[in-house]
């Protein structure tokens, strides 16, 4: 790839992570209430008795949603005649909001803004209802995983090939592959209980997804601590043989995870507003783009020099442990009045202290590297 | 052919149960190792009959799992002296035989040990079960087999590294959580009697399976690895 063109990769990767951060960060007022009255369908304007119409403008849309059935429909806010009142163009389905639940208490219906497609762009993700600021971690925890499980993915591809074949091209993207694949597995694993702490009320959970991700963790050292222990010339055989193992243990680890802890299921985060969901999109986008930029990045660097051993791993998880012991003290608290934004912040910003330090880590390395080319040439 | 691969399989295995009955330095420390861990467990528990029940499954598949990693570590290093290793690598017999017959006798010399520890775990727990005991008996063999499989390949890969002894728990232990997850879960349903070990059971023949089958196939390479 030409110097120019990689410039501009990098640029581009830069923009869409600041975009994907705002998209995440920037909050965006949530107008969300409540009604507990029934409403018929009608195809003339119907005013909705709610909780509070407090933030609602006439002229945008509105989700009418009534959980327990099922029932949804987007229709446009004509008016809002007083504090407790929403008037929209009409209803095509009736909204029972008078039920109540088998324990007594009344159902009701929400009544959401809704932001159409055409203005999505610039719409930053609104607050969730029931876990409140501290799911904004989200937008960040699950682009890292999916970027982690992609390169874990390429790993084992890379491995088969090289035992098929035995490259040093699937070798080297083995090893660059599963080294980028855990420092993104090590922000799902730093960004997790951070979210947790404040929306289960404990750092970790011992759940089937968490649990086979730590596994999954767990397996990818060791498989780097192979790499580097390994006599010289074995290593890459063992290595490839230790990630087919690595990639049949995960399903497993599933399994066997949801056998052992039953009954410990956090609820999963489905994302209903369109926002949420670009939100999520762009960084997805970004991540996976940020992910293959690094993963490239570190390949060349392999490439240039398959001698020095890969001692950045050892590093990064040094700096890891490091940083989650200084913060003991603060681990151990009882709970009271946990401000959320403050762990939401402390989630993108270690996410961030990892991927920086990564790079640096890199960085040092293309120092050195140089250093070493120059000294060959001097000689 | 495959008269051949059980004749050497039978003859890898019967060397190693020679060697160990002349030499008892593997299982020696096996069984005083798993003692240990056992009276340590005991000492820093104390449980009632009841609460044994939930603890031991537990403790019972950590000190096996402890005790294996000991006899692995020995299993192969035995081989490198005098450089039998080399040998068998250009020998012209199949390396499945070699292996097979490693698993073989690691997996022997493991069911013996569970054989006298376990009375041994009945006296210090005062264990009574309430399900039915066959259904403990194959988790034992499956899970016995789960680890000894894994296990001896992984410590033929560790005998290729710097630190081989540090190595082995290292890859063993991530790639065998699933099962030792399964197989204390299970024993623990059987010892309670609270739920059906089956699809535990299930699970750990189809671990077992996958396992073997990946062991078999890529033990050539790692034998050969240069």
């Amino acid at each position: 790839m030409n110097s120019k063109l990689y410039f501009f990769f990098v640029g581009l990767v830069l923009v869409l992570l600041s975009y994907g951060t705002y998209l995440a960060l920037n909050t965006g007022v949530s107008k969300s209430t409540f009604s507990f009255v029934r409403v018929e369908a009608s195809p003339s304007p119907v005013t909705l008795p709610v909780a509070s119409s407090a933030n609602f403008v006439a002229g945008e849309p509105a989700r009418i949603d009534s959980e327990e059935s099922g029932v949804q429909e987007t229709q446009t806010i004509v008016a809002v005649p007083d504090a407790t009142h929403i008037t929209v163009a009409r209803l095509d389905h009736a909204h029972d909001g008078a039920q109540t639940s088998v324990e007594g208490t009344p159902l009701g219906f929400s009544v959401v803004d809704w932001t159409p497609v055409s203005k999505l762009l610039n719409a930053p993700a609104p607050t969730e209802s029931t876990m409140g600021e501290v799911q904004r971690i989200f937008y960040y925890h699950v682009p890292a995983a999916t970027c982690a499980y992609c390169l874990f993915f390429i790993n084992f591809v890379a491995s088969i090939l090289y035992l098929w074949k035995r490259g040093q091209k699937a070798d080297m993207w083995a090893a660059t592959s599963a080294e980028v694949g855990l420092v993104f597995a090590t922000v799902v694993l730093i960004t997790g209980p951070i979210w947790g702490r404040v929306a289960w009320n404990t750092w970790w959970a011992w759940e089937p997804r968490l649990t086979t991700f730590l596994i999954l963790w767990l397996l990818y050292v060791s498989y780097l601590v192979l790499r580097r222990s390994a006599e010289a010339g074995s290593s890459s055989v063992l290595a490839a043989a230790l990630a087919i193992f690595a990639f049949l243990d995960v399903p497993f680890s599933y399994v066997a995870n949801r056998f052992g802890f039953r009954g410990h299921h956090p609820p999963p985060v489905t994302l209903e507003d369109p926002r949420m969901k670009f939100a999520l999109m762009a960084n997805m986008i970004a991540f996976l783009l940020f992910a293959g930029l690094i993963a490239w990045f570190r390949y060349q660097l392999e490439k240039t020099d398959r001698q020095i051993a890969a001692i950045h791993i050892q590093r990064a998880t040094r700096g890891v442990v490091a940083s989650m012991a200084l913060p003991a003290m603060f681990l151990f608290q009882v709970r009271q009045n946990l401000n959320p934004m403050n762990y939401l912040y402390a989630a993108y910003i270690a996410a961030w202290a990892i991927y920086i330090g990564y790079l640096l880590l890199l960085m040092r390395k293309v120092a050195r590297l140089k250093r070493e080319e120059e000294e060959l040439l001097e000689n | 052919m495959s008269g051949s691969i059980l004749k050497l399989t039978a003859a890898n295995v019967a060397k190693d149960l020679r060697l160990e009955w002349r030499s008892r330095d593997v299982f020696n420390s096996m069984l005083f190792f798993a003692l240990l861990v056992v009276v340590i467990f005991s000492f820093s528990f104390e449980p009632t009959v009841e609460e044994s029940r939930r603890l031991v499954g537990g403790l019972f598949w950590v000190a096996f799992l402890f005790s294996t990693i000991v006899a692995l570590n020995q299993s192969w290093a035995r081989e490198l002296r005098n450089g039998v290793l080399d040998a068998y690598r250009v020998a012209p017999s199949a390396p499945e035989a070699l292996f097979l017959g490693k698993c073989l006798g690691n997996f022997v010399f493991v069911i013996v040990l569970e054989c006298l520890m376990v009375p041994l775990f009945v006296l210090f727990y005062n264990l009574s079960s309430v399900g039915s005991l066959w259904q403990l008996l194959i988790i034992l063999l499956l899970g016995t087999w789960g680890l000894v499989i894994n296990g001896t390949f992984f410590a033929a890969m560790s005998i290729r590294t710097r630190n081989r002894e540090l190595m082995l728990p290292l890859l063993l232990l991530p790639v065998s959580i699933p099962a030792v997850v399964t197989m204390v879960e299970a024993t623990k349903d059987v010892l309670t009697g609270e739920a059906s070990p089956v699809p535990h059971i299930k699970f750990l023949a189809v671990y077992c399976v996958v396992f073997t089958a990946a062991s078999f196939l890529l033990f050539e390479t790692v034998l050969n690895a240069e």
